[in-house]
C-alpha cells in the first residue's frame, strides 16, 4: 500500500478527532482540552515520548532511533474569536470561539501521520527522529509571543534538522496543493499612531490645530510608501486599518488615531518600511502638531528552503500528479512557523480543502474546509519524512 | 586556447572599433556611418553575408553552413543626446550626441564574435548558423513608429532564427561580475500624456471657473497610489510622473494642465490594469468639473531571459569568471527593446560588468564610461554559446 492508501484507512479516525477538537474550540495558550486530547492520541499510539505544557500549552512528541538526523512536524491548535455560523454538525459548542483557519484540521492531520509513522519505524526501515510539534496560539500577532518562538524558547526546536508542516486552504480544491520555493509569508509588522494637535471649535479652526487636516496628509504619504519609496522588485504592502478621530461635527477633535499592517519579505524592506511610516507620522509635527508612534513588530517572513520544498514538491507529486502543483502563487499573509524555519531549514505546503464551488474564506464565521484533504495532507507529510530518515 | 583566450588576442582591434564609434555618435535611425563601418568589417572578415538597411540602418551578416540551426547575436548601434563630459580621448566629435549607454562596445564586441565565429566555422566542426544582427535605434522610434528591433523583426531578420541571445555592459558593476536572470529581466514600458482642463479664469476669483491645477491634487495622488493599493503586490509595477506643466503667470488660473508619465510592469495583466488605472485617476477632473484628454503609447514588451539559453549562458560565464562572481537574482523595472526579439525566439540577454574607475559613471549621463577590458569577456561568452549550439554540445 502506498502512503497515502495507508492514510486513508485513516480517514474516520482523523475525521472524529477534527470534529472533536473543531467543536471545542480554544484561544491562542487556552488549547488545555485540545492539548490533552493530542497527549491522550499520542500515547495511544504507543512508542512516543510526550512532552507537555511546552510554550506553555504545547505538546511535543518524539518518535525515532535516537541517533541519526531529526525531522520536526508542525501543526497549530488554535482557534479564533469568531461566532460559527457553518451550521455544521459539530459546530462549534463554545459561543465566540470557532476554528475558522483550519488549525483543528492541522492537528488531527499530525495524529494521522504520528500513526504512520510510527507503523513505519516498527518496520525498522528508519534511521533517525521525527518530533511532532502541536503549537499553541498561531493567531495571537506580536513578535515573540506567540506559539511558535515560546515553543522554541522551551527548547522544541532544538536539535531539530528540518521542519515541514501543512496549512489548509479553503480557496483550493481538494487534489491541489500550492508550494514555493524561497519567500512563502511576508513578515507582518504593524503600528499604531496618534496624530495631536490643539484642537477647537469646528467654526474657528483658525484658533487652534486641526488633527484631522494633519491626518489627511500622513494618510497620503502612507499610502505613496510602497508606490514611491520601495524598490518595486521588492513586493511590500503598508495598509490602514483603522483611523479614528472626533466625537461632535463641530468639534475639532485633538487626537486622530491610525493603525495599520506593514507586510515584506526582505529584511532591507522591512526596516525601510518602519522608518518610512514614521517620517510619514513626523508630517504632523511639520504641520504644527505632534505625534507618537508605536512599531509593533511581528512575524518574520517565512522562506520556504528549496531542497525541503523539493522534497516536500516529490511527496505531493506523487500522490496528487505534478501538474497539481502551484508552485509560484504566494501573498502577503503571515504565519508564525517563520520563526520555526529561521531556525531550521523547512517548508509550508499549502494544501487544497475547498467545499464545493462555494467560498468559506479563511477567518469568516462560515469557514469550512473538505475532510477529503486530510487524509491527502497526511500522506505528503509521512511520506517526506519517511524518504527523509529511510536507510 | 579557449575562447576567452582567443577573444583577449582580439582587444586592440575591438578597442580600435569600438572608439571608432564613440567618436562618432549616431543617433536613432541615424546610424549610416556605424552602419558602414559595420558592414565594412564583416567584408573583411569574409565569408559572411551582409544585408543593409534591414530596418531602416540596421546591418544583417549570415554565416554558416546553410543547413541546421540558427542562433541570433544583437548588438545595439545607436548613440543618445547628450553632450559628453567623460573626458576621454575619444570623446564624441558631434557635439550634442554621445555613446552613454555603451552600445559602441556592444558593436565592437559583436563584430569580435564574428571574427572568432569565422575561425570556428573554418575548422568544419560547427553545424547550422551564426546571424549577426546590429540594430538600430534602441533608445527610441526616432520619429519612426517604432524602434529599431521590431523594425528589424519586421523586414525579416530573425526569419529562421532559432534562439537569440545578447549583451549589455554594466557601468555600475565592476569588470568580472556577470548579472543574467532566468525569467523576466526587463520591464514592459508604457507612457502617457494628459491634459487636464478647466475653464481657468482670474487668480482673484477662483469660484467663477474652474481650476485645473485643484484638480491635479487628487488626480497625482491617485496616481501615486495605483501601485500601492490597486496592483497586486507580488507583481512589480511601477508609475513615474515624469512632466507637469500649466500656467503662466501667478494671477491667472490656467485653463490646461499637462502631465507625461511612464508605467512599467511584468505581468500583461498589471500592464493592462495600469493603463486602466491611469485613465481612472485622470477622470476624476470629471468629477471637479473640468475635462481630460489622455494618450498612451504603448513602448517595449517585458523581457523575458528563456531559461534553457540563460543555463548555457551561465555554464560558459561561470567558467570565465567563476559562478560566485554571477548575480543570478537581480532584475530592475529597466526597458529593453531586445525584449521583441526574445518574443520572436527564446533567448537570453546577460549584463556584463565594466566600471571605469570609482567614480559614479551612471547610464545615460554625460561622464558614462566603461573599462573597455571588459569587451573580450562580453565576446567570448556569446562567441562560445553560439560555437557549442551549433557543435550540438547543448540543445
Amino acid at each position: 500500500m502506498t502512503m497515502l492508501e495507508r492514510a486513508k484507512t485513516l480517514s474516520d479516525e482523523m475525521s472524529r478527532l477534527r470534529r472533536d477538537i473543531h467543536e471545542h474550540p480554544e484561544l491562542g495558550f487556552q488549547e488545555f482540552r485540545t492539548a490533552a486530547l493530542v497527549a491522550d492520541t499520542l500515547r495511544e499510539i504507543g512508542g512516543i515520548a510526550i512532552r507537555t505544557g511546552v510554550g506553555k500549552t504545547g505538546v511535543v512528541g518524539d518518535l525515532g532511533t535516537g541517533d541519526g538526523p531529526t525531522i520536526g512536524i508542525r501543526a497549530d491548535m488554535d482557534a479564533l474569536p469568531i461566532l460559527e455560523a457553518t451550521g455544521l454538525g459539530f459546530a462549534s459548542q463554545s459561543a465566540g470561539t470557532m476554528h475558522a483557519c483550519g488549525h483543528d484540521a492541522h492537528t488531527a492531520i499530525l495524529l494521522g501521520v504520528a500513526h504512520l509513522l510510527k507503523a513505519e519505524f516498527a518496520s525498522g526501515a528508519l534511521n533517525g527522529n521525527v518530533r511532532f510539534l502541536f503549537q499553541p496560539a498561531e493567531e495571537v500577532g506580536g513578535d515573540g509571543v506567540s506559539g511558535a518562538p515560546l515553543m522554541m524558547n522551551d527548547g522544541a526546536m532544538d536539535g531539530i534538522d528540518h521542519v515541514i508542516s501543512l496549512h489548509v486552504i479553503s480557496e483550493i480544491p481538494v487534489g491541489k496543493a500550492g508550494l514555493v520555493r524561497g519567500p512563502n509569508t511576508a513578515a507582518a509588522d504593524g503600528f499604531k499612531g496618534w496624530v495631536r494637535a490643539a484642537g477647537g471649535h469646528g467654526a474657528y479652526p483658525h484658533m487652534g490645530g486641526d488633527p484631522i487636516a494633519m491626518t489627511a496628509a500622513v494618510i497620503q504619504a502612507l499610502n505613496a510608501i510602497v508606490s514611491r519609496k520601495i524598490d518595486p522588485m521588492y513586493p511590500a504592502v503598508c495598509s490602514l486599518g483603522m483611523v479614528q478621530g472626533g466625537a461632535a461635527f463641530n468639534v475639532i477633535p485633538s487626537e486622530v488615531m491610525l493603525g495599520g499592517t506593514l507586510r515584506s519579505f526582505d529584511a532591507g524592506v522591512r526596516e525601510q518600511l518602519f522608518v518610512e511610516v514614521e517620517r510619514a507620522f513626523a508630517l504632523a509635527k511639520a504641520m504644527g502638531g505632534d505625534y507618537e508612534l508605536q512599531l509593533i513588530r511581528g512575524y518574520p517572513a517565512g522562506i520556504n528552503d528549496p531542497q525541503v520544498a523539493q522534497w516536500m514538491d516529490d511527496a505531493a507529486s506523487q500522490f496528487l500528479g505534478a501538474d497539481n502543483i502551484d508552485r509560484y502563487t504566494n501573498g502577503m499573509g503571515g504565519e508564525d512557523f517563520a520563526y520555526m524555519q529561521a531556525k531550521a531549514p523547512g517548508a509550508m505546503i499549502m494544501l487544497g480543502a475547498a467545499v464545493g464551488d462555494k467560498m468559506r474564506p479563511h477567518h469568516t464565521p462560515i469557514f469550512d474546509i473538505d475532510e477529503r484533504c486530510m487524509p491527502i495532507g497526511a500522506a505528503i507529510l509521512a511520506e517526506t519524512v519517511r524518504k527523509y530518515l529511510a536507510k | 586556447m579557449s575562447m576567452l583566450e582567443r577573444a583577449k588576442l582580439l582587444q586592440d582591434e575591438m578597442s580600435r572599433l569600438r572608439r571608432d564609434i564613440h567618436a562618432h555618435p549616431e543617433l536613432a535611425f541615424q546610424e549610416v556611418r556605424t552602419a558602414a563601418l559595420v558592414a565594412e568589417t564583416l567584408r573583411e572578415i569574409g565569408g559572411i553575408d551582409v544585408r543593409t538597411n534591414v530596418g531602416i540602418t540596421g546591418v544583417v551578416g549570415s554565416i554558416g553552413t546553410g543547413d541546421g540551426p540558427t542562433i541570433g547575436i544583437r548588438a545595439d548601434m545607436d548613440a543618445l543626446p547628450i553632450i559628453e563630459a567623460s573626458g576621454v580621448d575619444f570623446s564624441s566629435q558631434t557635439h550634442g550626441n554621445m555613446h552613454a549607454c555603451g552600445h559602441d562596445s556592444h558593436t565592437a564586441i559583436l563584430l569580435g564574435v564574428a571574427h572568432l565565429l569565422k575561425q570556428e566555422f573554418a575548422t568544419g566542426k560547427l553545424k547550422g548558423n551564426v546571424r549577426f544582427i546590429f540594430q538600430p535605434a534602441e533608445e527610441g522610434t526616432g520619429g519612426q513608429h517604432q524602434s529599431g528591433a521590431p523594425m528589424m523583426i519586421d523586414d525579416g531578420a530573425l526569419d529562421g532564427v532559432d534562439h537569440m541571445i545578447a549583451l549589455h555592459v554594466d557601468s555600475n558593476s565592476p569588470l568580472g561580475k556577470i548579472g543574467l536572470k532566468p525569467g523576466n529581466n526587463t520591464a514592459a514600458v508604457d507612457s502617457f500624456k494628459a491634459w487636464v482642463t478647466g475653464t481657468g479664469g482670474h487668480g482673484a476669483y477662483p469660484h467663477q471657473g474652474t481650476d485645473p491645477l485643484w484638480m491635479l491634487i487628487p488626480i497625482m495622488t491617485s496616481l501615486h497610489s495605483i501601485v500601492s493599493r490597486k496592483v497586486n503586490p507580488m507583481h512589480p509595477a511601477v508609475v513615474s510622473l515624469g512632466v507637469v506643466r500649466g500656467g503662466t503667470v501667478s494671477n491667472v488660473i490656467p485653463a490646461e494642465v499637462y502631465l507625461e508619465g511612464t508605467l512599467r510592469s511584468y505581468d500583461p495583466n498589471v500592464r493592462k490594469q495600469l493603463l486602466a488605472e491611469v485613465e481612472s485617476a485622470i477622470a476624476l477632473s470629471r468629477h471637479f468639473g473640468g475635462d481630460y484628454r489622455l494618450e498612451i503609447e504603448h513602448g517595449y514588451p517585458a523581457g523575458y531571459n528563456d531559461p534553457t539559453v540563460t543555463s548555457w549562458m551561465d555554464a560558459i560565464a561561470s567558467e570565465y569568471v567563476g559562478s560566485d562572481n554571477i548575480d543570478r537574482t537581480r532584475a530592475g523595472m529597466g526597458a529593453e527593446d531586445f525584449a521583441y526579439m526574445q518574443q520572436k525566439a527564446p533567448g537570453t540577454m546577460i549584463s556584463v560588468g565594466a566600471a571605469y574607475d570609482d567614480m559614479k559613471r551612471g547610464h545615460h549621463t554625460p561622464v558614462f564610461a566603461i573599462n573597455e577590458a571588459y569587451m573580450p569577456l562580453g565576446a567570448a561568452i556569446l562567441a562560445e554559446t553560439a560555437r557549442r549550439f551549433l557543435a550540438g554540445e547543448i540543445q
